[in-house]
């Protein structure tokens, strides 16, 4: 009959029909409907006879006529279930050795993903645990002077409270000040704490430095107070409470007037014992109100909500830099106050005089890149052995297919079973980073833990990846064997069946490309540091000894002797 | 009998495949009704009481030759069996025993 000339009745009505109806009656009663549509054609308008059409397919759903929707009971479906593990188990045992290369390969690929994951997300989690991280900003300067430009990560000490004093936006600031001191316990045990920061009292508002024991308001009010850490706390005093304790600091004795919680190992500056900085402004309260282009502190934000209140802030700079400053010594002149957002400082590019440790954008670009090359060799490996197996049973679908096995059901099974082995991997994976990342953590001297597990998403991107993995490395068994005709696979040689390399060629391939490239940044990366350490340097570093004296008057006077 | 009853529109469905005899389709069936009943039928009201009767054994099928017209569907033709033939026997005696059994001074007023 040809369709194209007469004109046809509306699609989905009858595609609606043709699903509903019980496919014993659907031939007749469609040659029923489509007479009735003739005729109505023939006696009226197309318009018409589609709609009558539609309503009589509407009219035609009912009770007895729509198809029964379990076709077959459900027991069934659960036993082939079943029977699809133990296939998948039976394939797996059967080829050991292919097994267990494919399950490791993978595993290890995971494994190291997830941990260079680890180091990353460790990398980029810096200071975000403050409660008000994303209102926190650093002030630093950038001076013009005669002949330089100088971008300097500290500021002057009038910095902070004027521009709170000036701009509402500003709630709260926090200057802080490294120093180095020595603290005596009796007359013989001297320590030199380099980590000792002189700070204003707000510190504990602004930050989440938390204080355990001592009031966050008071604690750093009065000149010789000093606010231990927990760890300095334990090294001079054990499981004590040091709080009103004295404390012999450059022999004067300090008033311990809190306890506070060790800083985070993720804070881009750190601290050990705090000190207030009004021991500093009020020894010299001229260069509190106006020693501009004297940097020596480290100045911090506290930002009202409101999403632009920064570009508030940074639009008055001009202004505020004529209104206060001036001009410096050697012609120094304030060209900004750029501020920089807490969580952006530790990976951006360091200036002058930076405080705490700092990390390196673009390693770990370089990281996360390797951490996918990594993953994609290990997927591109897994698949190809995948497929690699799959050939190898050609036969069975075959015959599965000779005994009546829809396509559907072949795909669900291929799939499935890849999807199987593929969480092994993962799950083996996850094993191996969590046993591995002690040593891990020892080689690259991190702090490293297994708290982003806890983050939910994280569990549903490996689910969501092992999946994703099952599905691609079970595609080729599943979405083309399953299509092959069975007379051709039991012919005497399935040549044609075989041909479908390209795909594995090309994964091959671009497997050992990525991993040629990653030798060799390694093998250029390792004559690079050997280089570094080895390269004469024209003295023998064996020999060469480097001892911090503190500027302890005591050696500078008697340097020869020393010698 | 009151094990076999049968309803008014599946007794009028059986009567008219009787009355098609061996040409009894369903479109055929709904024509069939329309000019001697003058009652519309929809192809679903239609065809739940057919598949219902021939469930029950009242009514037999079998497909026709497939022809040009009807998308190529073949025609699906009823018959009455034995058993229907007896059911429907039995119903009409039903009636008439009903009938005959009305007192004549109980409709006063008989079409003529």
């Amino acid at each position: 009959m040809k369709q194209s000339d007469s004109p046809q009745p509306s699609r989905w009505p009858l595609k609606f029909f043709r699903w509903f109806c019980h496919p014993d009656y659907r031939e007749d009663i469609e040659g029923d409907l489509l007479e009735r549509f003739e005729r109505r054609l023939a006696e009226g308008g197309i318009r018409k006879a589609q709609w009558e059409f539609s309503k009589d397919v509407l009219r035609l759903f009912r009770l007895g006529l729509i198809r029964p929707f379990k076709p077959t009971p459900s027991l069934n479906y659960q036993s082939m279930f079943r029977n699809h593990f133990k296939i998948a188990w039976r394939t797996l045992i059967k080829q050991k050795l292919h097994s267990i290369i494919n399950i490791t390969g993978l595993a290890v690929g995971i494994a190291s993903f997830l941990l260079i994951a680890l180091y990353v997300y460790n990398e980029l989690s810096y200071d975000r645990y403050h409660q008000h991280a994303d209102n926190i900003y650093r002030v630093v300067e950038n001076i013009r002077t005669d002949s330089e430009l100088l971008s300097g990560a500290t500021t002057s000490l009038p910095l902070g409270p004027t521009l709170a004093r000036d701009y509402p936006e500003v709630l709260d600031f926090v200057r802080i000040r490294y120093n180095k001191r020595t603290i005596s316990i009796g007359d013989d045990n001297h320590f030199l704490e380099d980590q000792c920061v002189w700070a204003d009292s707000t510190i504990f508002q602004v930050f989440d430095f938390p204080l355990l024991e001592g009031d966050p308001k008071t604690a750093l009010t009065k000149p010789e107070t000093v606010v231990l850490t927990e760890s300095t706390a334990r090294k001079y005093f054990g499981e004590e409470s040091p709080v009103g304790q004295s404390l012999e600091i450059q022999v004067q004795p300090y008033l311990i007037t809190g306890l506070a919680a060790d800083v985070p190992e993720n804070s881009h500056f750190t601290f050990d014992l705090l000190f207030p900085i009004v021991s500093i402004t009020s020894g010299r309260p001229d260069l509190a109100k106006d020693g501009w282009f004297i940097p020596g502190v480290y100045t911090y934000l506290l930002l009202a909500e409101g999403d632009n209140n920064t570009s508030k802030i940074k639009a008055a700079i001009p202004d505020f830099i004529t209104r206060h400053t001036g001009e410096g010594r050697y012609g120094m002149q304030y060209t900004d106050f750029p501020l920089q957002p807490l969580a952006s400082i530790y990976l951006a590019n360091p200036r002058l005089f930076e405080n705490g440790k700092r990390g390196n954008k673009s390693n770990l670009y370089i990281l996360s890149a390797i951490a996918m090359l990594i993953m994609i060799i290990a997927s591109f490996n897994y698949v190809n052995l995948a497929i690699a197996r799959a050939s190898r049973r050609i036969k069975e679908v075959g015959l599965r297919k000779i005994m009546g096995v829809e396509r559907s059901l072949l795909i669900q099974q291929f799939l499935g079973e890849s999807i199987i082995v593929s969480f092994l991997s993962m799950l083996s994976g996850l094993g191996i980073a969590v046993l591995t990342l002690p040593l891990f953590n020892s080689l690259l001297n991190t702090s490293l833990h297994l708290a982003i597990m806890n983050e939910w998403n994280v569990w549903v991107g490996l689910l969501v990846f092992s999946i994703l993995l099952g599905v691609l490395s079970g595609a080729y068994p599943a979405f083309l064997i399953s299509g092959f005709h069975p007379l051709r696979i039991f012919q005497q040689s399935p040549q044609s069946l075989r041909s479908q390399g390209w795909l594995r060629k090309i994964l091959v391939t671009a497997q050992f490309a990525i991993s040629m490239t990653l030798i060799a940044g390694t093998l250029l990366v390792f004559e690079q540091l050997d280089l570094l350490s080895n390269a004469k340097l024209g003295f023998v570093k064996e020999q060469m000894l480097k001892i911090d004296f503190n500027r302890d008057k005591a050696v500078k006077q008697h340097l020869e002797s020393v010698k | 009998m009151s094990k076999h009853h049968l309803g008014e529109f599946e007794e009028i469905v059986m009567l008219n495949v009787a009355i098609l005899h061996g040409k009894a389709y369903g479109i055929a069936i709904i024509d069939e009704m329309e000019s001697r009943l003058n009652r519309k039928v929809s192809i679903g009201s239609l065809q739940t009481v057919l598949r219902r009767l021939e469930k029950k054994g009242y009514l037999e099928s079998e497909f026709g030759e497939a022809t040009k017209q009807r998308g190529g569907k073949r025609k699906r033709f009823f018959t009455v069996t034995n058993f229907g033939q007896q059911v429907l026997e039995e119903a009409k005696d039903q009636r008439l025993a009903l009938w005959n059994a009305i007192p004549s001074i109980a409709f006063t007023n008989p079409s003529s």
